[in-house]
């Protein structure tokens, strides 16, 4: 039975973009995306300019990371304790941190070649996929894996459709949704990047019907383009790559498998505008929209730098930070509490969720399970949560293998539907690490 | 859970939000539920059903606080689970002997004091023993009302103190003795399975005029007087069964309020294989098909145990397909018990029987999962 989960977006899909003005200090973790942890190429006293990388490793799943403003280099110390402390939620590991201080004078580094849309089918895919890994983009739906990895699929596996995921179905996050009424002409162009990369297949995107201005903008600018345009009442489970794909071709991605084997290969929407960003205009991967939304009166979607500590956001909108209770970064169904203001804007923020302390109330009470089943009915990849939940309790790695626990994409369904406030998603994710 | 640190940010595990269900919600919808069908009780049993209600769901919520009490952290207070479950031992209770509407007297079974105290043993022997320590145990294998009331009334007490056993079940011979018809000489048999005594003996559970023997159809015994006495409103047995139509109603409204929470394929599954197994007697044994199919259908313990005890979540199994088994299993189990144990309560039985398998059905039907098929 498909879970509706509520989306909450109101009001949050009717604010336009607001540029956030560049922080003081930038707090740039090495390890935002999944793979390699990056090294620090610079050191403290070191002046670096606007898109500077200063993160790499020469590890295959990675993707450098860029200083997103000019200044000088005052830390690098273990993320971990510098705002994830205590943090019992995944991922336990960030890297490093490199804090960054603004010195105003926005130098920017040039070492990222552009190129005119005209140019674009001139020039081979290994530059262009190089290029996109040096702009240190990644998959910014929420799973970060590197898109250059993605756009270089083994030649086996020819790729017959590109996915553009604009499904969005995170509750409270509307910064997909304002990307596809805002940017779409500059996300067409970075379809076109990648319909070439790909070697020119069918391209379908994926909206959610409910986006009513974005899907008509979408088909305004689509149009004639050859691009199938698939609108539909989405799911909250169907955001997902295995499970959009049921959803439009029908098949099931072999688990352990990925998309590519398939012959698909699915991207966000964020992720094209950054290709797009990357390609045309130079730019690394140094800013996102995130929205910026709870209980705060006027919610927004910012264009924000990453690296800026989260407590900025609240000093630049005079929210006093003694009110706050819980901050939620990355969504509210999937995303993780940070433990300090001082947290960063990662890659991966899709939101940021405020709870005040007079509207918050705990959570469900963890209680007894009373085997309702429901998490079982719930579960989009009809998985056991209660029976692996129950094997992992008692230590059983084996009977959770048996029953697929490491196919858990954490969606959060299962904990979210359970009546007795068992954290069942937690415990299968954390029995996969 | 207290606010602990109110100066820190709160750490939460993810998702941030949740669900409306919670389990005090289902147990207030349960309870409003089994209000509603003790209501209906009223009009069948008068005060007698409304006390015995009130005894035992004091009873249960007062030996869950003294054992919050004494038991602490371990049991903690639950006071609406323990309510709802008062209100089960009390609708699953049996207060009225089989016996003719006609008769306009509605005999109670142990009758004085005792019709009172058994309910209270039951809810509170349950709740310690069956609820309580079971869940201490990890996990509840058994319906705690199910077996307190089989325990108490039926096998404990039996050979020892039959007095102290209700009428139902003991003191009707016909229905406890079905299949040997010598033996009880003078008494209309229940079994075997000529249509007249089946009929007759059918009809003195749901009414109308023992003194005419049971002619289906026929001018005395018209259609509609047995439909209602089966479906609208009854005498015979538990508390909770003595109108179907309510418990059906009733029944159906709490499974579309908690979607998804009460495991309705155990329901949907018992009432079809009832159906089903009752024509394939008929037809093996012979007499009145349909009477045959509703008397299995809305016999008060079955039709009230297929909504409200079949489906307790704890007791039962988490697959689907091991709750439709589950569900055919004690449709069989439950027609057989009462056909040939001649216990026309045996509902419970049949229940605690195939709650003891949950955890082996537990186990069957585990779905393929995505991208494994």
């Amino acid at each position: 039975m498909t879970v509706k989960i509520k989306e909450r977006k109101e009001k949050e899909r009717k604010v336009p973009i607001e540029v956030f003005p560049d922080p003081k200090t930038a707090v740039i973790l090495t390890l935002q995306h999944s793979g390699a942890k990056n090294t620090p190429l610079v050191s403290v006293g070191d002046k670096v300019s606007i898109g500077q990388k200063i993160g790499n490793s020469d590890k295959k799943v990675n993707a450098p990371i860029h200083s997103p403003i000019s200044g000088e280099v005052k830390q690098i110390s273990n993320a971990n304790s510098l705002c994830y402390e205590d943090v019992c939620t995944l991922p336990a590991d960030f890297g490093e941190a490199i804090i960054i201080e603004n010195d105003g004078k926005k130098r920017k580094d040039k070492s990222l070649v552009s190129i005119s849309e005209s140019e674009l089918e001139s020039i081979s895919n290994d530059i262009l996929i190089g290029r996109i890994r040096e702009a240190g983009i990644i998959g910014m739906g929420g799973a970060g894996f590197p898109t250059h990895i993605k756009l270089s699929p083994p030649s086996a596996y020819p790729i017959k459709f590109l996915v553009v995921n604009a499904c969005e179905s995170e509750v409270f996050d509307t910064s997909d949704e304002r990307l596809l009424i805002e940017k779409t002409t500059n996300i067409l162009k970075g379809v076109k990047v990648m319909r070439k990369i790909l070697g020119s297949p069918e391209v379908i995107i994926a909206v959610k019907e409910n986006k009513f201005e974005a899907v008509e903008r979408v088909k305004e600018v689509f149009s004639g383009e050859q691009i199938r345009i698939e609108a539909r009442s989405f799911s909250y489970a169907q955001g997902d790559a295995s499970l959009l794909q049921k959803a439009l071709f029908g098949w099931e991605v072999p688990a352990g498998k990925r998309s590519y084997t398939m012959g698909v290969v699915v991207h966000n929407v964020a992720t094209i505008n950054a290709v797009a960003n990357a390609i045309f205009k130079g730019e690394p991967l140094i800013s996102r929209v995130t929205t910026f939304t709870g209980d705060i009166d006027e919610p927004k979607n910012l264009l924000v730098k990453i690296g800026t500590p989260i407590g900025s956001i609240f000093d630049h909108y005079k929210i006093n930070q003694g009110d706050i209770r819980k901050v939620v970064s990355g969504g509210a169904m999937m995303g993780n509490t940070i433990t300090s203001l001082g947290a960063p804007v990662t890659k991966k923020t899709s939101s940021i969720i405020v709870y005040y302390k007079s509207n918050y109330k705990l959570g469900k009470k963890k209680t007894a399970c009373i085997r309702c089943s429901k998490c079982i009915s719930a579960c989009p990849l009809n998985l056991h949560p209660v029976l692996i939940y129950e094997a992992l309790e008692k230590e059983d790695l084996k009977s959770a293998k048996r029953l697929n626990s490491e196919d858990c994409f954490g969606c959060r369904i299962c904990s979210y539907v359970c009546p007795s406030g068992i954290p069942l998603a937690h415990t299968i994710l954390s029995g996969n690490l | 859970m207290k606010d602990k640190s109110p100066n820190k940010l709160v750490v939460e595990l993810a998702p941030h939000v949740t669900g409306r269900m919670t389990k005090n919600l289902l147990m207030k919808y349960t309870f409003i539920a089994l209000c509603i069908i003790a209501g209906v009780s009223f009009l069948s049993f008068g005060f007698d059903s409304i006390i015995i209600s009130a005894i035992s769901v004091l009873v249960a919520i007062g030996c869950d606080y003294l054992l919050s009490l004494i038991m602490g952290e371990k049991g903690p207070l639950n006071t609406m689970s323990a309510a709802v479950f008062g209100l089960i031992v009390a609708m699953s209770y049996s207060l009225g002997l089989p016996e003719a509407m006609a008769n306009e007297t509605i005999p109670t079974l142990a009758g004085g004091i005792e019709q009172y105290l058994y309910p209270a043993l039951i809810s509170a022997v349950g709740l310690i023993v069956f609820k309580k320590l079971q869940g201490l145990a990890g996990r509840k294998y058994v319906n705690p009302a199910a077996i307190s009331k089989l325990l108490i009334l039926g096998l404990l007490f039996m050979p020892a103190v039959s007095s102290l056993i209700p009428a139902d079940h003991t003191a009707s011979i016909a229905l406890q003795n079905p299949l040997t018809e010598s033996a009880f000489e003078g008494f209309p048999p229940y079994y075997p399975m000529e249509t007249t005594n089946f009929g007759f003996t059918l009809l003195t559970c749901y009414a109308s005029d023992a003194a005419n023997p049971y002619v289906f159809g026929s001018s005395e015994n018209p259609l509609p007087d047995v439909l209602y006495t089966m479906v609208v409103q009854k005498y015979h047995g538990w508390i909770g069964g003595a109108s179907s139509i309510a418990v059906i109603a009733v029944g159906i409204a709490l499974f579309a309020l908690c979607r998804g929470y009460i495991k309705w394929r155990i329901t949907l599954t018992y009432l079809v294989t009832t159906v089903l197994f009752s024509v394939a007697m008929g037809y093996m044994f012979g007499g009145d098909i349909i009477l045959r199919t509703l008397f299995h259908l809305f016999m008060g313990s079955s039709i009230f145990m297929a909504f409200f005890m079949a489906t307790d979540p704890a007791t039962t199994p988490l697959t689907d397909l091991g709750q439709i088994i589950f569900g055919a299993g004690l449709a069989i189990l439950t027609i057989v018990i009462q056909v040939f144990m001649g216990f026309l309560g045996g509902a419970i039985l049949a229940l605690v029987i195939m709650n003891l398998t949950s955890p082996i059905l537990d186990r069957v039907g585990i779905r393929k999962s995505f991208g494994r098929r």
